[in-house]
């Protein structure tokens, strides 16, 4: 299980490449997260929203009301270009924190 | 029996309760609740379970709060200033309905044929009674008890066009009570009655000045040591 910092500190680049993939609302991309990190990655599921608005404040994605199946009205959220840029910003940064701890660590321990 | 419903409705006055949570942001949770519950409840679970379950999984009402509180900033004291400059407009017209009922208890003695100081001692008696009056029910109405989610609806959704309906109101019947009651002491009363009246009521309102921020310091005082200091 990741830790809650670490969780919280992925979460930008974790909803950010979730809504990549097209417009979503909260619950959805909460479940995509743990499906896609096959249940390591568990959120206090009420800080995504912070996020979400705090995302939508800075202009990375927009947010919109829509009808869901059931009638009610649903909050989706959907990628800005400002969103897509931050993305591939994301992207390197990660990447090399990944790429520096693979050097660290030496090929052995990968195939473990 | 569980009633879903009912659940989620004292839930969202738990976590409505912060000012932090807008109520578009209560909106959206209850949303997310919602789905999460209809997630768990094909995973044999009964509708309680998965909605303990549900809530459990949005967090703790303080920490929401306060993770919602980093990025409301602007609501939070969008929702104060509102509430201040609804202080001084009930102020405002708190002092205006004040002069009409002095006003019109001077009206009313001068058509009795009362003396320019029973005028004057009445009219200052009837102001003071009404300070008074609204420094009790300022404390009554603060330290009563009530539903959180009556409050909370009053900060969220201010009804503007009954509060601009009522201030309307008030206005036109102060104005109206106020130029009656000065025709009729003009009309009825000689200069020299009104002369003393106005001496009397004069004092008063001195005295009135400074006796009434004392007042009011003394019932904030009690109200902050009965909610702020009690609590932690």
């Amino acid at each position: 299980m990741i830790p809650k910092e670490l969780a919280a500190a992925s979460s930008r680049p974790l909803v950010l490449s979730i809504l990549a993939r097209g417009e979503d609302y909260g619950y959805s991309i909460i479940q995509r997260v743990r499906e896609a990190s096959g249940g390591q990655i568990e959120w206090s599921e009420g800080m995504l929203y912070p996020v979400l608005h705090r995302l939508e404040q800075e202009g990375q994605i927009h947010s919109f009301w829509k009808e869901s199946e059931t009638g009610r009205r649903r909050k989706y959220y959907r990628l800005s270009t400002t969103g897509k840029q931050s993305l591939t910003i994301h992207r390197q940064q990660w990447l090399s924190v990944h790429e520096t701890l693979l050097n660290l660590w030496g090929p052995q321990q990968c195939f473990k | 029996m569980f009633q879903i419903e009912q659940a989620l409705e004292a839930w969202k006055i738990r976590i409505g309760q912060s000012e932090a949570i807008r109520p578009i942001d209560l909106a959206e949770l209850e949303q997310h609740v919602r789905d999460s519950v209809a997630h768990l409840v094909t995973t044999s679970l009964s509708d309680e379970e998965a909605f303990l379950v549900a809530i459990h999984r949005v967090g703790e009402p303080n920490q929401i709060a306060s993770e919602f509180k980093q990025v409301n900033g602007a609501h939070i004291w969008g929702q104060r200033v509102f509430w201040m400059i609804a202080g001084f407009i009930f102020f405002v017209l708190w002092k205006l309905v004040i002069r009409s009922v002095t006003l019109s208890s001077q009206a009313m003695i001068a058509l009795v044929g009362g003396s320019g100081t029973s005028m004057g001692t009445v009219a200052s008696i009837v102001s003071a009674l009404c300070w008074i009056g609204l420094a009790i029910a300022i404390y009554r109405w603060a330290i009563t008890e009530r539903e959180p989610s009556s409050l909370h609806e009053l900060l969220s959704r201010p009804r503007m066009q009954v509060l601009s309906l009522v201030a309307g109101a008030v206005v036109v019947l102060s104005a109206f009570l106020i130029f009656a009651g000065r025709l009729v002491v003009a009309r009825y009363v000689p200069v020299s009655e009104v002369g003393k009246s106005a001496e009397i009521m004069a004092l008063s309102n001195e005295l009135l000045e400074l006796v009434a921020p004392a007042t009011f310091l003394w019932v904030m005082w009690n109200l902050q040591r009965k909610f702020v200091h009690a609590d932690s």
